[in-house]
């Protein structure tokens, strides 16, 4: 039998390295202990991210519509919102936005646990359309994504949201601790003086990371701070963080998101219209369909700020000229595409009427 | 020496790559069970969901996570009030989730400001389900606004002009089954999920117990006496708590619209604790004419204390009268804003 004793060098040798060993392992485990689960999180004083301009790919004639309004009767939503995303190239409809393989996040007005037929989230009905068209568009993939404040579980299954974006095959993407990112809305801070609010904020940015497209679907409502809730103040519901401290300077706000965000196209849901009492109503007396029009209403826009004047005006019944975002957001964006940046945001929807650039659709 | 894993044959050399890469192995292994012990007994559960409390900077967008002494928790912590539905398979919230003036724009972001300017105290939230139907819910909103002043103002101010009335508090109506109504310092909203009318019938139902929970106590309703009668719109007096027109000074306001001479106006009241603090408010009124705009008359009649002013394209006139400051606002010209002040200031009793 080999004789096993240590010497004691060995005894050294093998005492030292077991003690380096643990002093190791320590530091391995301090290094990997993450005890708030942010360590993969980007943080402000990283390099910020900057979102993508979802329209830059879009190939778009100038000759075709910024805005196309389909009005109907309330039995066929699928009609509606053809008619009103068709509207904006006849030809190729939702294949002008949508290309084979896209992976399409719609945003959704979620924002609160209200039943359907209040009109304070988006009609799930005009969801379900708006994704099948994706689907049809050959979608690869299609999300449903929004950050209301209370519990989102709550507000995406009471206002049918989650029924028909499981029933038509779509992700509903709901906010968790890893899927916000600090982004840099502006490279320096936000000057009040000149209307702004957002320098680097925190978003909710894993559904826009994953995105290829990007499709805003508002419901049309009264706002009791802002004048109303369309299609620009719907991209609040990303922002993360205590973002009700930005009820003090709304408009600056709204407008910033505008800024922010330049979507493939938006869709405003004016089949059930908050009147009064927004942004959450409570009363079916709140709500009526199509507002102003008195029938359902879908509006599709490459142009996020007419389709909100428009919106405005005959939705809403209200004058754009006096609602500071519309007005805020166009300056913002016109800065914008001043250095080449490709997008639109016109507050004077008759201008685009003028130059026969707005479809309509009575069904 | 006998092992588990004994060799047959003992290895008379390991070499150092072998060796560092032993170490290596032991130490990540290690380092990996230290990391997730250390992570499991402290660190937040993974369905704690991102909402409230951040500022720029911070690494995610969470800091109010679920768990002991978070906001989330807060929320639900505290006595459920609810009672019995009253209704056949109707049961009562199994939780009551409470809201203060600081997170009630959780619950209606967006609306909470209005209600913050009634000066709400408290929100509680609950939600009565169907035995069995889980789809079909009624959600109560029951907020103490601390004054019946408060209540009866932020009710008003909702209410549409044709609801339909209810014998439920001390007022109440129905739309689209829902049931709101005012009673005491509180105000109490009752949402079905659905339109359907036999929930609307269980929703009357649980207003009314919930209303006998709730203590009665009339306002002052000095209001409606010195507001004059003649003329006044229907159902048109509202109150305002705070920021009145958006002027930071005038506060506690009662308005009501008025036909007049063809036209419409809105007249204003507001009742102060003494005649100097009436005043006070007074000079207030004058001088922000005088800094977004200017007076543009002056009551010749030295008996009354009437102003009219015009400031961001708007006039107003204004008058003080003992402890009352009063007066129309938004009139369309100075004409009606003279005669209709006047008139105001001559039918209140001194």
């Amino acid at each position: 039998m080999t004789d096993t004793r240590l010497t004691r060098r060995e005894l050294l040798q093998r005492g030292a390295g077991a003690v380096i060993a643990a002093g190791l392992a320590a530091a391995g485990g301090y290094a990997l202990y993450d005890p708030k689960g942010n360590r993969g999180l980007r943080t402000a004083n990283d390099a910020a991210l900057k979102l993508k301009n979802y329209f830059a790919d879009i190939d778009f004639p100038a000759s075709s519509p910024r805005l196309s309004i389909a009005t109907g009767g309330p039995e066929s939503m699928e009609k509606l919102v053809r008619a009103a995303i068709g509207g904006l190239d006849p030809s190729q409809g939702i294949k002008r936005f949508i290309a084979k393989g896209d992976v399409v996040l719609i945003k959704p007005n979620v924002g609160f646990d209200r039943a359907p037929h209040l009109g304070a989230t988006t009609n799930p009905e005009v969801l379900r359309w708006t994704i099948r068209l994706c689907n049809e568009a050959g979608a690869g993939r299609v999300i449903i994504a929004d950050n209301p404040i209370e519990s989102p579980d709550a507000c995406f299954s009471k206002s049918g949201i989650k029924e028909i974006a499981d029933a038509e095959g779509a992700k509903v993407m709901l906010p968790a601790e890893n899927t916000f990112a600090t982004l840099a809305i502006r490279d320096r801070a936000p000057d009040p003086t000149r209307g702004e609010a957002l320098g680097r904020w925190q978003l909710f940015h894993r559904p826009l990371a994953d995105a290829t497209k990007v499709i805003g679907l508002a419901p049309i409502k009264d706002h009791n701070l802002c004048g109303a809730s369309m299609n620009l103040k719907n991209w609040y519901g990303l922002l993360g963080g205590r973002r009700n401290q930005f009820h003090q300077a709304i408009h600056n706000i709204i407008s910033d998101l505008g800024l922010m965000m330049s979507p493939t196209l938006v869709i405003a849901d004016g089949t059930r219209v908050m009147m009064r009492n927004g942004p959450t109503g409570g009363r079916t007396t709140d709500v009526k369909p199509g507002g102003e029009i008195g029938r359902p209403t879908i509006v599709a826009s490459v142009d996020p700020v007419a389709c909100d004047a428009w919106c405005y005006q005959h939705l809403l019944g209200r004058d754009p000229a006096k609602l500071a975002y519309l007005e805020m957001a166009q300056r913002k964006i016109a800065e914008q595409t001043a250095t080449g940046v490709k997008r639109l945001g016109e507050r004077d929807w008759q201008a685009y009427e003028r130059a026969g650039l707005i479809a309509k659709a009575v069904l | 020496m006998p092992t588990l894993f004994a060799r047959r044959y003992r290895r008379a050399y390991v070499g150092p790559l072998e060796k560092a890469l032993g170490v290596l192995i032991f130490v990540a292994l290690a380092a990996l069970v230290a990391a997730f012990v250390g992570q499991f007994l402290t660190g937040p559960r993974p369905s704690a969901i991102a909402q409230g409390s951040m500022e720029p900077g911070e690494a995610a967008g969470v800091t109010a996570i679920a768990g002991k002494g978070s906001a989330a928790d807060a929320e639900t912590a505290g006595p459920n009030p609810f009672p019995d539905a009253g209704a056949a398979d109707w049961k009562a919230p199994a939780q009551a989730s409470h809201y203060t003036p600081d997170n009630l724009y959780m619950k209606i972001d967006g609306r909470a400001d209005l209600y913050l300017q009634y000066h709400v105290v408290a929100m509680t939230f609950g939600t009565y389900a169907h035995a069995s139907d889980p789809q079909r819910t009624i959600d109560v909103y029951w907020y103490d606004l601390g004054q019946p002043d408060n209540a009866q103002g932020i009710y008003r101010t909702e209410a549409p002009p044709d609801a339909t009335a209810v014998p439920v508090g001390r007022q109440g109506y129905q739309g689209g089954g829902a049931v709101f109504f005012v009673k005491g310092s509180h105000y109490v909203q009752v949402l079905p999920t659905g339109p359907d009318e036999s929930d609307g019938a269980a929703a009357l139902t649980i207003a009314g117990k919930i209303a006998q929970l709730i203590q009665d106590a009339a306002g002052d309703e000095w209001a409606p006496k010195v507001l004059p009668a003649k003329g006044r719109v229907e159902g048109s007096i509202e109150f305002a708590a705070s920021d009145v027109f958006d002027l930071d000074f005038l506060a506690n306001v009662y308005t009501a619209d008025y036909e007049h001479e063809g036209g419409r106006i809105k007249l204003f009241i507001h009742r102060a604790e003494n005649d100097a603090a009436a005043a006070a408010v007074f000079e207030k009124y004058k001088e922000f004419f005088g800094e977004f705009g200017k007076i543009i008359w002056t009551d010749p009649d030295t008996s009354r204390c009437i102003v009219a002013g015009e400031a961001s394209d708007v006039i107003d006139a204004v008058f003080v009268k003992g402890r009352y400051l009063g007066g129309v606002s938004a009139a369309d010209d100075l004409e009606t804003a003279k005669k209709a002040a006047r008139e105001f200031y001559d039918a209140i009793a001194p």
